[in-house]
Parts: C-alpha cells; structure tokens; sequence
C-alpha cells in the first residue's frame, strides 16, 4: 500500500481527465468581434461552407477556389490577394537565397558571371536599388541571349526610377496578359536559364516571374475589391522595399473567414507595427489601446516584461485563447460543434505571428525566432496557412538556414503556377551551405 | 477507525511523496532504444548523436533559432597561415565534468585523435580530408590547420572536444575504452549510462547552467505504453512519436507535438550476394512487387490521396526536398506484377504453381527490420513480407535488436539476411558514400550493409567528393541516384518526418535540427 501510495505521488493522475475550468484570457467584448464568434451565430455558417468556393479555399486549392468564386467580390479579392502575398513570400525566399550565394562575401571561383544579372534582381526585390545598380547591367555579353536582354531591361527601369515591383509590360520582363479578375496567369516553366559553368551548368528561375505574377494578382485584386482592402490584406505580407499603411480598415465577414486575422482589429494592429511602430513603450501603447477589439493584442498585451516579450507568457496564452473562443462560439450557437475547435486554431497561430512581429518591432531576433519555431508547430492541420509557411521558409532562407527553408517552401510550391521557380535558388544556397559543413555520416 | 486512519496515513503517503518527487523527481524522456556508446567518436545512431550533445560541447554550433554560428568554448577566431588554418582562442575557466580545466591540449588532442589511423571511427578517416593538425600554442590558444583553404572555416569546426586527461594522451582512441561508459565532457549534463537508461545530471560550468537537476532517458518499448505513460505524466517527453498516435498526442491539452528536423528516409537493403538476388532483374522485381500506398496506408497511416502528408515516396537515397534528388527518377507507388513476373522470368526464376523458383527450389526470403522501426511504422516487417508471399515468395521475418544491428547489419555481417528494412538520418550533410561505395580501408562504405560494389557507383560518389563546383556535386547526385533507381542495393520506400511530444510543464524545450539538445540549458521543467 505505501508503495503504491509513493507510486500515485510520483505519477499523477491523467491531467487530461480534469475538468478545464472556464479560461477567460481576454475581454469578452474582444472575443465577440472574431469571425470565429460572428459564424457561430446561427444561419451564418452554412451558406459559407455551402460554397464551392469555401470549401476549395479550405484545403487552399486556390486554382479551383478562384473559378468557384469568380465574380468581383471581396472572396475574390482575397484569392487574389492572397497569391500576391504568396508569390510576393516566395520572390523574397528566392531573393533572399540568390544573395546569400553569391553575394559579394560568398562569390566562389568557377560561379558564372551572370549570377550579377540575379543579384541586381534580387536586390531590387529586397528594396536596396544602389545595391542592385551594381550588379545589373553586367551581363549583356552574356551568350544566353534571354538573360541578356533581361538584363538591360532591368538596368533601363532602375536608371528610370520608380515603380520597380509593380507589373511590367516590357517583353523582356515576363510579360503577362491583362489582368482579369478571377483568372490565374500561365507562367513560364523554370528554370528560366541553364548558365554553362565549367563541364556543368547553373539552373536557375527568374526572380522577375514571380515579382509579375505577384503584381498581377495584386492589380486583379484592385479590380475585384478595391484599392484599400487589396493594400490592407497584402500589409502583412510585403516585400522589405515597399510602403505599407496604417489608416485602420473594417474588414468584412469574407475577408477575414478562414484566416489567421480573427478580427479587422488583429490586422490593423498588425499593420501598424510592420508599418514602423517600435519601441517598447510605443508597442505597449498600441496594444492597450486595440486589446478591447484584437484578442491577440489582448493576450499579448499582458505577456510584457521588460525589455521584450516573455515567450512562455504568450506560449501559455496563445494556448489558453482557443478554448474560450470555443466557449464563446458554443454560446453563439446554442450548442457545442466539431468545427468550433477547428476554427478556434486558426486564433493561436495568428497570436504567435502579431508576437513575431511585436519580437521584431522590439530588435528581439531571439524571441521573434523562438515564436516562430512555436508557430510552425501550431500551423498544422486547418491551421497550415500557406502564407505564414512560405513566410517561415523565406526566414529560414534568410538565416542561411536552406535546410528547414526548402522542406517547407518543397511542401507548400505547388500552391500556385511558377512558384516552383524558386526552388533553384533555394537549391543553390543549400547546395553552398550543405558543402561549406563539416562531415556528416548517416545514422539511424 | 482503523479504516480510517489508514486511509489518512494513505493519503498523507500520497501528499508526502508527491512534494518529495516534486523535488526530487527528474524529467524523464523515452528514446528509441539506448545509445550504444557515449563516445562522441563512435556514434552509429541518432540516439548516440543525441545523447552526445548533452554531454559534451562542439566547438562551434548554429544557434536552432536564428541559425547562427557560434561557440560556447571559443572566445574570438582569426584566419592563419594564409587561410589554411584558423586560431582559436578559448574561453578561460571552462571545467571538465571531473573538475579538470579545459583548454587548447584538449582541441588538439581531439584533432589528433581523429586523424590518427589507428582510431577506428568513421567520422575520424572523414575528417582526415579536412584536418591537416592541430598545435596548442598556449594554455588556450589552438592553432587548428586545415587541408586546404576553406570558405567559411568554422563551418568545419562543428565537432566535439574530449579531454586529453581522460585517454593518458593516447590518440589512438578504442570505442571499448571506458570513457564510452563513463565519459567526462563540457556539456550541460554529466551522463551514466544504466543496465536500463542513462542519467543526466546538471553539470553547472562557466558556459552551461541546466536548471533541470536531473534527466533519464528510457527505452521506449510499444508506442501505446509511451504515450500513455506520458499522458499520466509517467515520462514527460517522447523524442520520437510514431505517426499513428500523433492525433492521440495532439488531442491532450497537457501534451504539446514539437517539430524535430530530421531528414529520413526508408528503405529495404537488398543482399545482392544472394544468387537469387544478383541479377537486377530480380532486385527491379522485387521493387515492382512493393505496393508502397498499400504499405504506407496500412503501417504510417496516411489515406491514399492525402495532401501534405508527413510520408512522402522517394525513388533514390534523398529526401524530395533535397536538391540531390533527382526529380527525373519516377517513384513507384503501387506494384506492377505483370512487369515484376516478366522481370523474375528473364532472370532466371521459374513459377511453380503459385511460388517462385530458382534452380529447382523455391525462393524464401529472410527478411529482418531494425526491431525500433518496427514500432514506429507498425507490422511494415508483416506487410512487406504479405506483399512478397503473394506475389510467390516464401518470407522468414525477423526484428532485429540494436545490438545486433549494430554488430552485424552496420558492419556488412547479416548476409544471411535477403532484405532488411532500415532508415537513415542526415543533418546538413547528405553524403551517402558510407551506403553504397565499395567497403574499403579508407573507410568508403563504411555503412554498406550487403557490401554493395558497382565500379559506376563508386566513380559517382567519386565525382561528388572531388566537385570542385556545387552543380558538378549536384550532377554527380543526380546521375547516382539514377543509377541506384537502377541498381537497386535499395528498395527505396519513403521519407517520414520526426515529431517529438513533450508535456506541458516542460518549457523552454526548443529543439535543434539533428543534434535535439543544443539548447537544453534553455529547458525548463515543473514536476
């Protein structure tokens, strides 16, 4: 009997089997702006999940979710939007990935001279003209003829000034068709140049595709949902060099459906901080002043401690969060559901990345990289957002880490036509990276 | 009254206990199996590289969050000898676990270790072609000498340092030498290994504060037991948790699914040396018999059309994602009989009534999978070998402990073996030479499990150890994994990602990619 009484001691019970009190980890008045809550009132849901649209959207097949949706509208604005910022992220992995190859501290001997042309290309999408202005318009001697002319033609649109990422019509330039709303553009298969280097070759895909398809999509969006609701959903999500706005936004039900911005509030907040607002105290302020209508900024605004945020605080939070949006939606709706616990992941990821952001407002590259590990973990099942794993492949890139970058950029590539380009960069830079490492043997 | 009292006197047992272990009580984990050896030198699995990195220190390492390169001994780096070497100096006041300090004796001597021929370890001879020395210029200066210029040097410094004291100075270092029971490292824990686990203790230094004052690695047996014993707070972590009970896992409010970045693929090694077995045909037979949606499905768990599946197929000794893999090689998801029979035909085999002959008498293969990967991929020894029988081959099946995995099937001794059903792991490095060049002294092929020899092979992983440019390293890649789609040493099956489970009241419990513990002083844990 002692034995087992000193064995119940060191063991425990199964915690699992206690009953979870009620968690209230932020106002309630916050809660009940989310789309979570606002779907969980009855006669809302169904007509939404009802839709062809939806439901594609749900498994982000975003080819079929286009041609379902199809007409202008605020859907297919998001669609829209949503592949400019995906083929936005995945530009700024391949950019990313270009310079950290062959940029001037990592130039080997035996790398082919046109690797110049896509460093000015890069440079451009990462927003450093002067750096770009010293690599394009090196390669018109090149024998590959494509390259060459590309090469030029970037050269001639940086000495002109102005406009670099919007869409080109220039022939040169991967030229797309008219925008249209509710279309997806072919794209060039890659690679886009097979540069002869020693007795072997380099592949590589242009960065300049995916900048037009991304700009394509962005102009489709304009013409299906506006200016203001196009810039806002795309904020999160730009390039380094581009401006972004901070003018708050009321976001309807289907801008937000389905997505990691649980409210307008979570987005405007969001927007300010990528926007410039830095600093401690300024942080602070925003937060307390939005946590009434943002539940991220309600649970991160208790997870402060000086100089940055406290990560287990948010890790503890975060957690806690969903279960009192199911509380909510189960209220909302009369009854418990299934999908209420779906819905309610999407809320913890999308704390984690307003955390990411706030790490990164604060100069805390450690806390934004640990909430980033924390986030890839919660983004599973409905809450593997496309946008927040290409947004952590372009980071892993970014850290010269190629590794964890291309397994998430490889699982996530086939999401929309010529994103599969970049992956030559990618290889490249775990090509340099892998054989720059020490030994290594096979274990198991 | 006397029931009564008892009950107290039980509850007060409980209570009393329960602060004691609270304090007393280590985080305890499950492993895939115990290491085989706590000598960094000689690690031969994932478990062995896992168990290393809480015991001792490499010299440098990327930080698991922002990928970093840095040290935790080394105090500040310059280039030397015109780009040949680099000289570090080390940090002061860093202790061996006993208590010895550590300095530039011990950088060299470790160095030394590895390049001295008659230390037989696999990572040493691949070191050789990257060390040329090492001098101790001072108590804590290393001058550490390379073959040839290398771009970004410390790179090449990710390896483990040991103390001189520990092996009389003797470089010539023997994987039975007591150290691999009873090592001293740098590292945030001091290990013992147990008939049973091993047991960490914190091992405070100038470098390392672990506020876990005590860990224990257990062997983990049926899956199901692991992840009840953790959901009733029995262990607090899984380091590896089978496919089929991650949902399980997930669907625990005290239990957390983390990330563990490994790259691993499956496969079945076939005994070429078998007569049966020598024609390609057959090996190419073998391969179309697989239905590997079937195996996949009924093992791993994954529905046939199932997007983003942990488990993806692969056709040659890479992950997809991997830029060595070469896309043009088509991967084989369900079998083909009537292709396989014409295969078996050609080469030699003869159908007698429904069971494959050669040579008069019918074909029974001996089939033996690594007894852990059993429990992570449930009965896939079963099901390969139901795939066989039907398609006319007799099967012996076998789950091979890790002892005798690493004695026999890692050394080249399980020819009695037709297949065995393994899995390998690659960090940053994916150099597949110890797989399939010929075994030789120079330590090629030193993980060749049948003794593979195909003089193309060879000359391809040649090629890639000699590239000059990534894309020639790429080609030759390239042209090697064709070529074993053709060969077939393997039945190359699928890649499988690795997730950890850890309960809730550990914190801080970042993971690195491969090495797992780089971060372990950040761990926290509440009993």
């Amino acid at each position: 009997m002692i034995l087992l009484a000193i064995w119940l001691g060191c063991v425990g019970g199964n915690d699992d089997a206690e009953e979870k009190s009620a968690v209230q980890v932020v106002s309630s008045s916050a809660v009940a702006t989310t789309w979570m809550v606002e779907v969980a009132a009855p006669g809302i849901l169904a007509p939404l999940v009802r839709h062809e649209g939806w439901q594609a959207y749900h498994g982000r097949d975003y080819s079929t979710a286009m041609a379902r949706f199809g007409d202008p509208g605020v859907p297919t604005a998001r669609m829209h939007t949503e592949l400019s910022a995906l083929y936005r992220l995945t530009a700024l992995a391949q950019a990313r990935a270009i310079v950290l190859t062959w940029g001037e501290d990592q130039r080997r001997e035996g790398d082919p001279p046109e690797v110049d042309y896509l460093l000015g290309v890069a440079h451009v999408l990462l927003g450093d003209a002067d750096a770009a202005g010293k690599h394009l318009g090196k390669s018109g001697g090149s024998t590959l003829s494509a390259l060459s002319r590309a090469d030029i033609a970037w050269k001639e649109r940086l000495d002109a000034g102005g406009g670099l990422l919007s869409l080109s019509e220039h022939a040169d330039l991967f030229p797309l068709s008219v925008p249209q709303v509710g279309g997806m553009p072919d794209a060039v298969e890659a690679p886009h140049y097979v540069i002869p280097t020693g007795d072997t070759a380099l592949k590589a895909g242009d960065p300049t595709q995916l900048l037009q398809l991304a700009a394509w999509h962005e102009a489709a969006a304009i013409m299906a949902g506006g200016e203001t609701l196009t810039a806002a959903l795309l904020d999160p999500w730009r390039l380094p060099g581009e401006a972004r706005g901070v003018d708050p936004i009321e976001l309807p039900l289907e801008a937000r459906f389905l997505s990691i911005w649980s409210s307008s509030e979570d987005l405007n907040v969001v927007r300010s901080l990528d926007a410039g607002v830095s600093g401690l105290e300024e942080v602070q302020t925003l937060l307390e002043t939005k946590r009434g209508a943002s539940i991220y900024a309600g649970v991160l605004s208790k997870c402060f401690v000086e100089p940055s945020l406290d990560v287990e605080c948010v890790f503890r939070r975060a957690a806690d969060l969903p279960d009192q949006l199911v509380s909510a939606m189960d209220e909302a709706a009369g009854m418990a559901k299934v999908d209420h616990r779906d819905f309610a992941a999407y809320s913890r990821l999308g704390v984690l990345n307003m955390g990411i952001r706030i790490a990164e407002a604060l100069d805390d590259a450690r806390t934004a990289g640990l909430l980033r590990i924390n986030a890839l973990d919660v983004a599973t099942g409905v809450a593997s957002e496309p946008l927040f794993l290409v947004d952590m492949a372009a980071w892993d890139v970014g850290n010269r880490n190629p590794h964890r970058g291309k397994e998430l950029f490889h699982g996530q590539s086939n999401r929309a036509p010529g994103m599969d380009g970049a992956r030559y960069a990618l290889d490249s830079l775990y090509l340099r990276v892998s054989r720059d490492a020490g030994v290594g043997i096979p274990m198991h | 009254m006397r029931r009564r009292a008892r009950h107290l006197f039980f509850a007060m047992a409980v209570a009393g206990s329960a602060l004691l272990c609270a304090q007393t009580r280590p985080m305890s984990f499950y492993e895939e199996t115990l290491p085989s050896t706590l000598n960094p030198l000689f690690a031969r699995s994932m478990v062995d590289s896992r168990v290393h990195e809480m015991i001792f220190d490499r010299l440098y390492f990327h930080s698991p969050i922002t990928n970093e390169l840095t040290s935790r001994l080394v105090e500040s780096w310059a280039v030397a000898e015109g780009g040949k070497a680099v000289r570090l100096t080390l940090k002061k006041g860093v202790k061996w676990h006993d208590g010895a300090p550590f300095g530039a004796d011990d950088v060299c001597f470790t160095i030394d270790a590895l390049l001295n021929p008659d230390t037989p370890s696999v990572l040493g001879e691949k070191q050789r072609a990257i060390f040329r020395g090492c001098k101790s210029e001072s108590k804590n200066v290393a001058l550490v000498q390379f073959t040839k210029i290398f771009h970004n040097p410390l790179e090449r410094l990710a390896i483990y340092v040991l103390p001189v004291h520990s092996f009389n100075g003797n470089t010539a270092i023997q994987p039975d030498h007591e150290f691999a029971a009873h090592p001293q490292g740098t590292g945030p824990a001091k290990g013992a290994r147990g008939r049973r686990g091993v047991t960490f203790n914190s091992a405070p230094n100038l470098h390392h504060k672990l506020s876990i004052p005590t860990m224990s690695l257990q062997e983990g047996s049926d899956p199901l037991v692991q992840v009840r014993t953790l959901q009733n707070d029995g262990v607090q972590g899984i380091i590896a948790v089978p496919p089929g009970y991650r949902a399980d896992v997930a669907a625990s409010d005290n239990l957390a699914l983390k990330s563990y970045d490994l790259r691993s693929w499956w496969f079945v090694a076939v005994n070429q040396n078998k007569v049966y077995l020598k024609d390609k045909r057959s090996r190419q037979a073998l391969d179309m018999l697989l239905n590997r949606t079937e195996l996949r499905e009924f093992t791993i768990g994954v529905k046939p059309n199932e997007q983003n599946s942990p488990c993806e197929f692969i056709s040659g000794p890479f992950v997809q994602s991997s830029p060595y893999y070469n896309r043009s090689v088509p991967v084989r998801p369900v079998s083909d009989r009537d292709t396989a029979e014409t295969l078996l035909l050609e080469a030699g085999f003869e159908q007698v009534g429904s069971r494959w002959h050669q040579n008069g008498e019918p074909v029974t293969l001996k089939i033996g999978i690594k007894a852990s990967l059993d429990l992570e991929a449930p009965d896939l020894l079963s099901y390969i070998g139901n795939q066989l029988e039907a398609a006319g081959f007799g099967r012996q099946e076998y789950k091979i402990g890790i002892d005798d995995w690493n004695r026999l099937v890692l050394t080249g001794n399980a020819q009695d073996y037709d297949l065995l059903v393994g899995k390998w792991s690659f960090g940053l490095v994916e150099d597949v030479n110890p797989l399939f060049h010929t075994r030789d002294k120079q330590g090629g092929g030193a993980r060749n499990i049948f003794g593979f020899s195909n003089p193309e092979v060879d000359a391809l992983l040649q090629d890639f150890e000699k590239a000059r440019l990534d894309t020639q390293a790429q080609d030759a890649y390239h042209k090697l994994h064709e070529k074993l789609a053709e060969e077939l040493p393997y039945l190359f099956l699928w890649k499988l990602d690795t997730k950890s489970a850890w309960r809730s009241n550990v914190r801080g419990n970042t993971i690195s990619p491969f090495y797992y513990w780089t971060e372990l002083d950040s761990w926290k844990y509440k009993p």
